[in-house]
């Protein structure tokens, strides 16, 4: 029934059961007092085919993210931050760093090390556009108006600089495993990344591939030549 | 009722308030019925109601012809025998009717109007509810059990003839006189064709909804609101009484199809033939370009070949 209408407005065929009687305002049409709460069955519609679709998409995509996240190695960082705390990276941000950065990811933790002091410092946290949004602004879901230790701002922090990669692997994720079709295809994605003591391996359907990054460790490494956050001081889309 | 609806849900409260006084009820020979859109029945229904059924013998439901020899002055008898039992009312119009007493009342009642009903439902009856072979969708489904009912049928598809009329008439599509303007509201924007307009209405009431001639339309809001979406898009104010007729039409949205390809090139045969009658001359009514351009006739060796 429509809001402030709870008056008859005269006696009309109800639109749900045809008997002339009291009818009142209702989105259906004029209803009687029985039938004034009754949903229409079937609901109007143009096109009757749809009537009884059920989507069943998101499902798939929820089932096949859950999938590719038991298929992803174990990876993860934690990292020890300048005030002692420890943010612990879960799975799909540490994929993504490799994703992102690859060989260049021992450059990037100290760079984010001193990312997260700094904010913590000037009580900022990064958005999206902006590297200077008061804390609890920045409408991260674990945004605080206050933190306690570094840990507690590291997931702010980290999440812009990692996004593009996130969703990356998200868009990976919801397809679900490729197809007969993909797979033939010679161009197709590797899906899983490792790492040794001193190189990355990237498997895929034609074997191992290894990238040694010992050059990496060597003493020095300048941090100002890690893009924390793209050229444009933020994430690419 | 002049009102500006700022959406749908409004319009929509409104209609449904006057799809409510849609049916009265009315007694004869201890028999009671409902006559549907009365709200477009200016004259009193009751006594027209009695007259019907007292002083003729015309049932809608029997075959007009059925009696005589030669149909067609049978028909115009039976239904003569109507439009003279109807013609004695003080409010029809007739060759003896008081313009003062329509004048001072308020009261308007024509033979003619009774007479269409009449055919329109008598049709209905004879051909299980096709009105034309044309038009051959069922629109109206009578189903009176006695002569009675079968009366109050007619005067309600008199009434919806009358409400079809005054929607449609501000389109000017059947009679009237098409009207275009982007700063009137009271009419479609230019450049719109008002066949194409009230087609896309009445399709969509009938998909929607259904034609309901015999009885009270019963709108939701999403019918409303899609009719409400196409006044909108056609820049034209959405009224009650400017939709209702739709919702009562005893044909289809066939009845409104915009002219085919065919349709058009007859009418721009029509169109020259009339120009070259006038102006006394075979020049096309179709100006040229350019006044540079090479007539039609040296173009010939192209289609010749």
């Amino acid at each position: 029934m429509y809001e402030n209408e709870t008056e008859s407005v005269g006696y009309a065929e109800c639109e749900h059961c045809s008997i002339r009687t009291e009818v009142y305002l209702t989105k259906h049409g004029l209803r009687c007092e029985t039938c004034k709460n009754n949903q229409p069955e079937p609901i109007a519609t143009y096109t009757p085919d749809v009537r009884d679709y059920v989507d069943t998409r998101g499902e798939e995509m929820a089932e096949n993210i859950e999938a590719f996240k038991d298929e992803l190695p174990e990876i993860g960082f934690d990292i020890e931050l300048e005030d002692g705390s420890v943010y612990e990276m879960d799975k799909m941000e540490s994929h993504a760093l490799l994703m992102k950065h690859g060989e260049n990811w021992k450059q990037f933790i100290p760079a984010f090390i001193e990312h997260v002091a700094k904010h913590f410092d000037d009580q900022t946290e990064p958005t999206k556009f902006s590297m200077n949004a008061d804390w609890g602004t920045s409408n991260h879901e674990k945004s605080q108006s206050a933190y306690e230790t570094h840990a507690e701002l590291a997931p702010v922090v980290v999440y812009p600089a990692l996004r593009a990669a996130k969703m990356q692997l998200s868009l990976m994720a919801m397809n679900g495993p490729p197809t007969e079709d993909e797979t033939s295809d010679d161009n197709s994605t590797p899906s899983v990344i490792g790492m040794g003591d001193s190189e990355l391996n990237v498997y895929s359907k034609h074997g191992r591939i290894t990238v040694d990054h010992s050059i990496l460790e060597q003493e020095g490494t300048d941090m100002d030549d890690i893009d924390f956050f793209g050229e444009n001081g933020g994430d690419e889309e | 009722m002049n009102i500006v609806f700022g959406d749908a849900k409004s319009f929509h409260k409104h209609l449904l308030k006057f799809c409510a006084q849609s049916g009265t009820v009315v007694e004869a020979n201890g028999v009671h019925c409902v006559i549907h859109h009365s709200q477009y029945a200016s004259y009193n229904l009751q006594k027209a109601f009695e007259t019907v059924v007292n002083d003729t013998e015309f049932d809608p439901r029997k075959n007009q012809d059925q009696d005589s020899e030669d149909d067609d002055i049978t028909v115009s008898v039976k239904y003569s025998e109507l439009t003279a039992a109807v013609e004695k009312l003080p409010f029809c119009f007739g060759e003896t009717s008081d313009l003062r007493y329509h004048y001072t009342n308020r009261e308007y009642f024509s033979p003619r109007n009774i007479e269409r009903a009449a055919r329109t439902l008598n049709t209905a009856y004879l051909h299980d509810g096709e009105l034309s072979a044309v038009y051959s969708s069922k629109r109206i489904e009578p189903s009176a059990t006695t002569r009675e009912e079968a009366i109050a049928e007619l005067f309600t598809v008199m009434n919806a003839k009358q409400a079809t009329m005054d929607s449609t008439f501000q389109f000017g599509v059947i009679g009237g006189f098409e009207q275009s303007s982007d700063d009137d509201d009271s009419m479609p924007d230019n450049g719109f064709n008002h066949s194409e307009i009230v087609y896309a209405i009445q399709d969509t009431i009938g998909q929607l909804h259904g034609e309901t001639t015999l009885s009270q339309p019963n709108p939701s809001l999403h019918v409303t609101r899609a009719i409400f979406n196409i006044y909108d898009e056609i820049g034209m104010k959405i009224s009650v009484r400017g939709v209702y007729g739709f919702f009562v039409n005893t044909v289809g949205a066939e009845y409104y199809e915009p002219d085919d390809a065919d349709g058009r090139e007859r009418s721009t045969s029509m169109g020259r033939i009339t120009a070259s009658m006038m102006r006394g001359n075979n020049d096309s009514i179709e100006r040229w370009a350019s006044d540079d351009e090479p007539p039609l006739e040296s173009l010939d060796s192209y289609t010749d070949s």
